[in-house]
């Protein structure tokens, strides 16, 4: 329930019956009445109150409403209900906006939001199955570690096992050659040779297997078209174009998934049901507008974003994956930061980054380079990395090792 | 005790002072009327009607402001009541009354089950009071939370205070899954407990780890609004729950600050609706004798160059420290304060490859007990005191 921009209008006439009880016989309004003589006050609140309001100040949502204080509640809509009525009428709105609570021993036997696995036996064990569906999980760490990488394998895999993904590209770094190329080497050639190496991939998480009946898809598969049928990309600039298009993501994959249900299984233009949102990276854009606006702002912005994913996350059951830059929160005691707003903006956005943005994920994965081997040579290079996990609610600290080739990421820890 | 309400008895007020509407109080003072006694004396005197006379309206709005009048009076009159009808408390009273309450229950903390936290905040988290928990990301703030809602469960037999709790989730961290493990672990924890005692101790016969789950009530909220209702509405909860034998020991909100957060208006409003928010929360905490605990995040304070009176410029500056968020004024409104950090004892470096087992938390602010830290560490069976 989101209640924030909610119209006082079309709140449910109950709140307004009975309300003005104050009033005698012929004199007590109708609820309609009483309503739309209260909608009017508010909508005027500039022009009735000089003070608080600035001139042409209107209150038309729930949100702006309880933001007032009792007593000018009591002021603005003199003469229509008086102090304990006024009070009511407050409580008769929370009644209406407040959610009914759900015991944990409920929530338990509700969530049957499973993972995306990398399909990397070493990181899907310690992730104790893969991605998480329903929340946040953040990717952070240096240039190079393979961040967009096990992004990329991420979204195959999940088209492996029928479901689409939406690739939010702030830093136009999706290589769709990549993305071919993953899928083709991974999961190349003939059907039966396949069967089996997806047999073998899976034996870890049933959970997964239960969920799609792989042997029909498996028929109708030709997987690198597939994919890149199935992941929607966004390239938003801004942090502006951030925002709207985090703000639409709900309807995108609620059309997105109607379609897919839509469609039969006639192994064409199959549209998969969406259960995968990538952002690489949130860095990106939240650095390059700094010098626009204030860190305050920004932050606020940082928030915004966190509050959509969650809410896709967990109402609609996506595994929402968030690329991260950072790898330290800098420490602004440095001598070369001017007396100069600007650099003082700079260090509170990555602060923010570091800090803030990391109060909002629910799951951190750090990677790094394992060891003095820092290869710069990706595709083919065997440079080894680790993923540690930094932050979770529910499962244990680990880390694993892994390797960057050709067919995407491998695991290490055979080596 | 109620009594019927006496206008004569009655302590006047001026009519300025009491919760009228703006129209009401102008129709009265207009007229001469300057006090709520002369109003009830207008009406004693004469009836209504020499009232509405005086006072220039029809009978029925008379009639309706008299009422107004007369409600706003008795508003105020109730709360000096409740003080009047006790003889003054002294501090002795209030103790011996803190200790037992009018049903018997006793109020007793809710532990956490590491004994270094509880001792540190003189047995547990204290009821009747707002506990804030704060602490940079991964300091284990929710798993505490977690923690303390299945301690709430406790039987009294074992120390606890047999209750319900209620979590407000306003991030999505609430993780059934693993509050389930919490759950289970105390459970055969208590059992083993049973078993030691040869007889003398018991659990209630439908106490399990699923009973467990199922006394903790859960509210997912979305936005600042819908943190705000929540919070007004749970009155209501907690004396329905009341009606029906369940009694709530236990208010969790994690976390408090996330929404405000995400907003942009400014900090004046932002501070007048925590400001109002922590009354209400207190409220709560005293009316029902239950442990509220507030779960606040941290924040990147950043130390401008500043001038100094003199002109001069001072030394510290561009350096960064992690304070708690939410500002100076809700540092006031908490009763209680615990810091989490990592084991080595500092705020700085985030991002850490090793996740401590052993954790420390630092008591800042308490009006028992001396500041103080204690060690403690996330298992798997939830929070545990180290050794």
């Amino acid at each position: 329930m989101i209640n924030d921009q909610r119209s006082i209008a079309r709140l449910p006439l109950h709140i307004f019956t009975n309300l003005s009880s104050h009033e005698e016989g012929e004199n007590q309004k109708s609820p309609e009445v009483l309503r739309n003589s209260i909608l009017k006050k508010l909508e005027n609140a500039g022009k009735i109150l000089k003070k608080p309001f600035p001139n042409d100040a209107s209150i038309n949502t729930v949100g702006e409403l309880m933001s007032l204080s009792h007593t000018t509640l009591l002021r603005l809509l003199d003469p229509l209900l008086i102090s304990d009525e006024c009070e009511t009428f407050i409580q008769r709105i929370c009644s209406v906006c407040a959610p009914e609570p759900m015991t944990a021993k409920v929530l338990l036997s509700n969530s049957n939001d499973g993972h995306i696995p990398f399909d990397v036996h070493s990181l899907d064990g310690i992730l104790k199955g893969g991605i998480r569906v329903g929340s946040i999980t953040e990717f952070c760490g240096q240039a190079g570690v393979g961040k967009t990488q096990l992004a990329l394998q991420l979204s195959i895999v999940a088209a492996r096992l029928g479901y689409g993904s939406i690739f939010i590209d702030t830093e136009k770094k999706l290589s769709l050659q990549r993305l071919n190329e993953i899928a083709r080497e991974r999961y190349n050639t003939k059907a039966s040779s396949h069967q089996q190496q997806f047999d073998d991939d899976f034996q870890y998480s049933e959970k997964i297997a239960n969920d799609v009946d792989t042997h029909t898809q498996f028929e109708n598969y030709c997987l690198p078209s597939k994919v890149l049928a199935n992941v929607i990309v966004h390239a938003p600039t801004t942090m502006d174009e951030l925002l709207g298009v985090v703000s639409n993501l709900d309807e995108e994959i609620i059309l997105q998934n109607e379609e897919a249900y839509e469609d039969d299984h006639d192994g064409g233009d199959t549209k998969m049901p969406i259960r995968l949102v990538i952002l690489d990276s949130i860095a990106a854009p939240t650095r390059r507008d700094f010098g626009g606006g204030s860190a305050v702002k920004r932050v606020a912005a940082i928030y915004q974003i966190a509050k959509n994913l969650k809410r896709i996350a967990e109402t609609l059951g996506i595994a929402i994956l968030v690329i991260n830059q950072i790898d330290k929160v800098q420490n602004a005691a440095s001598d070369d930061i001017q007396d100069d707003e600007e650099d003082l903006d700079l260090v509170s956005v990555e602060a923010a980054l570091g800090v803030s943005w990391y109060h909002c994920v629910t799951t951190r994965i750090g990677l790094e380079h394992d060891g003095v081997l820092r290869n710069h040579n990706l595709m083919g290079g065997s440079a080894i990395r680790k993923a540690s996990i930094l932050k979770s609610n529910s499962i244990a600290s680990a880390s694993a090792k892994y390797k960057i080739t050709m067919k995407g990421i491998e695991d290490a820890s055979l080596a | 005790m109620k009594r019927r309400f006496d206008p004569r008895s009655q302590v006047s007020h001026q009519i300025a002072h009491l919760s009228l509407r703006p129209s009401t109080i102008s129709k009265l003072q207009r007229r001469g009327f300057i006090t709520s006694a002369d109003v009830f004396a207008s009406k004693q005197t004469g009836g209504l009607s020499t009232f509405a006379t005086e006072v220039g309206l029809s009978l029925v709005e008379a009639s309706s402001i008299y009422r107004e009048v007369e409600k706003a009076v008795k508003a105020l009159s109730n709360h000096s009541q409740e003080e009047n009808n006790e003889t003054p408390k002294t501090a002795a009273s209030i103790l011996t009354a803190q200790y037992s309450n009018q049903s018997g229950i006793v109020s007793r903390p809710i532990i956490s089950f590491a004994q270094s936290i509880d001792s540190l905040l003189g047995g547990g988290f204290q009821p009747n009071e707002v506990t804030e928990i704060v602490g940079a990301p991964s300091s284990g703030k929710t798993q505490l939370a977690m923690q303390l809602c299945v301690d709430t469960t406790l039987p009294k037999q074992f120390g606890g205070v047999e209750g319900e709790a209620i979590f407000i989730d306003t991030e999505g961290s609430f993780a059934p899954d693993r509050c389930m493990d919490m759950a289970s672990a105390l459970y055969e924890h208590l059992q083993g407990s049973v078993q030691r005692s040869n007889g003398k101790k018991s659990l209630p016969a439908d106490y399990c780890a699923e009973k467990i789950l199922d006394s903790i009530h859960v509210y997912r909220i979305f936005d600042e609004t819908t943190q705000t209702a929540t919070i007004r509405t749970l009155s209501t909860f907690i004396e329905n729950m009341k009606s029906k034998g369940r009694f709530i020991k236990l208010l969790a909100i994690d976390s408090i600050a996330f929404h405000y957060r995400a907003s942009t208006t400014d900090y004046k409003s932002r501070s007048k609706n925590l400001a109002r928010t922590a009354s209400m929360l207190s409220d709560i905490a005293s009316k029902y004798d239950i442990a509220v605990v507030v779960i606040n995040q941290m924040t990147t304070k950043i130390y401008n160059r500043s001038n100094d009176e003199n002109g001069g410029k001072s030394i510290t500056d561009g350096t960064s420290s992690l304070v708690p968020a939410l500002g100076e004024s809700w540092s006031h409104a908490v009763t209680t304060r615990l810091l989490l950090l990592p084991d080595n004892g500092s705020l700085g470096n985030s991002f850490s490859n090793d996740r401590h087992k052993r954790r420390m938390c630092k008591l800042v602010k308490s009006p028992h007990k001396p500041s103080g830290t204690a060690l403690f560490s996330i298992t798997e069976f939830g929070i545990r005191g180290t050794m």
